[in-house]
């Protein structure tokens, strides 16, 4: 534990930097920025603007460092705090957190929206266009999260619980099914419920403002009405999943039946209960691929899993409740073999 | 849900099919409301008919441990539940005999010889 806090502790100093405090110190500078441009500017300023790139909406001067601090320094916020919750928390598995990527979308995130709501705030349409400021984001935005990954260290688990099952015993002959199901915690479930919400509240809400203006819903409307629904489908086929071991392997399939991955049971070279930490180890919740060694994992909740090393080294990994009759079972199969 | 069936027995699949859902719902591996699996999917893993897992499901029907709907498959009842707490009650009282060191055997009896 001692040889390892050192490291750690430098670790979660240079993250707190990249992911937290450059990002948020950026936003609040071009923020301050663009305060103090307002006398400068006329009363309005475009807000909204067009396919062709003109202004068609305006808002008063205001808009974009209010708007800034708001998404900008929320979004990395969020970001950062995620990986910070996802190190403190990160369990047994002894798998190393994601910090890098984390630090590496935070200060992305907060790069781009800078440039974007900055750029578009201080030169309303005269100097610049909207798809040079755009593409000038993204360069940047990409740039600054290739830099945050190359100035992080991600950081080993504290410890390890990785138990080999002892092979459930089996009579020659005899045919044994185990099914299994694992679903998000409370507060995955809140956050998804919160997603669906906003979703279909921006929904209705363009849908309202488009047929009061209009009198018919326009491609903004169809557009949101699509995001609805692929959040939904999202949420779906992530919330929860089932797991199936029987003689032919190891089969997770979402709720609706897709997407599924199926193991056959002469791919499976080893089987361990382990404690998963989806934030630590795999970035987050749902259907997750973790660089390294992680390989895929279906990770909905903190707790109990399955892990399985298959013939060519690859992993998967998957929480279940109940693991360790699944991995029993899936041991005792291969011993009979 | 553990399912273990060996069809070398005498006892006929569906037989021995209920009994091991059964075995899961007392000890409460399964809870009122958790869903059986589709009767198709466990025929398939167990290289079954499907009637046969049908048959096993209105098995534990008729005792009143599942309930069968059209569109949802088979769930388990409330009446588990009085079971598996039962099935706690039990533990702990082995557990009390044998802490004043009466045997299993001698638990069962004495429960036996209580008047109705």
């Amino acid at each position: 534990m001692n040889a390892r806090t050192a490291p750690r502790r430098q670790a979660l100093r240079r993250y707190r930097w990249v992911a937290l405090y450059l990002p948020l110190g950026l936003v609040l500078v071009v923020a301050a920025l663009q305060t103090l441009l307002i006398p400068d500017l006329s009363a309005t300023v475009p807000t909204h603007f067009g396919a062709d790139g003109t202004a068609d909406g305006w808002g008063p001067a205001w808009t974009f460092p209010v708007l800034l601090v708001a998404a900008g320094g929320g979004s990395v916020l969020l970001i950062g705090l995620l990986g910070l919750l996802g190190l403190t928390e990160i369990g047994g598995s002894g798998k190393p957190a994601q910090l890098r990527w984390t630090a590496a979308l935070a200060a992305a995130a907060g790069v781009l929206i800078a440039v974007l709501v900055g750029g578009m705030g201080s030169a309303p349409g005269r100097s610049l266009g909207v798809g040079t400021i755009l593409a000038v984001g993204l360069v940047l935005a990409i740039g600054a999260g290739l830099l945050a990954y190359r100035c992080t260290v991600d950081v080993a688990g504290d410890g390890t619980r990785a138990e080999q099952p002892a092979p459930l015993p089996l009579v020659p002959g005899e045919r044994v099914v185990w099914t299994g199901s694992t679903s998000m915690g409370t507060v995955g479930r809140a956050v998804s419920a919160v997603a669906v919400a906003l979703a279909v509240i921006s929904a209705v809400a363009c849908g309202w403002a488009e047929i009061s203006a209009d009198g018919s819903a326009g491609p903004l409307t169809w557009s949101m009405i699509a995001v609805a629904v692929v959040v939904v489908m999202i949420l779906l086929t992530t919330t929860s999943a089932r797991i199936r071991v029987d003689a032919a392997g190891l089969v997770v399939r979402s709720p609706i039946g897709v997407p599924r991955i199926r193991i056959p049971a002469e791919q499976i070279r080893d089987v361990q209960v382990v404690d998963v930490n989806p934030m630590g180890e795999f970035g987050g919740w749902g259907w997750r691929w973790a660089a390294g060694t992680g390989g895929w994992g279906v990770v909905l909740r903190t707790g109990e899993g399955l892990r399985i090393t298959r013939t060519d080294g690859r992993r998967f990994t998957v929480t279940a409740d109940d693991a360790a009759t699944a991995a029993s079972l899936l041991a005792g199969l291969r011993s009979r073999g | 849900m553990l399912v273990r069936i060996d069809p070398a027995k005498d006892e006929p699949v569906f037989s021995q099919l209920a009994a091991s859902v059964r075995r899961d719902i007392i000890s409460g591996s399964m809870a009122a409301g958790d869903r059986l699996p589709a009767a198709k999917e466990l025929a398939t893993a167990l290289s079954i008919n499907v009637h046969t897992v049908l048959h096993a499901y209105q098995v534990l029907r008729d005792e009143g441990l599942v309930e069968l709907r059209r569109g949802r498959g088979a769930t388990v009842t409330g009446a588990a539940e009085g079971l598996t707490t039962l099935r706690e009650d039990v533990t702990h009282l082995v557990e009390a005999a044998s802490r004043v060191g009466v045997g299993r055997e001698a638990l069962a009896g004495l429960v036996r010889d209580i008047p109705a």
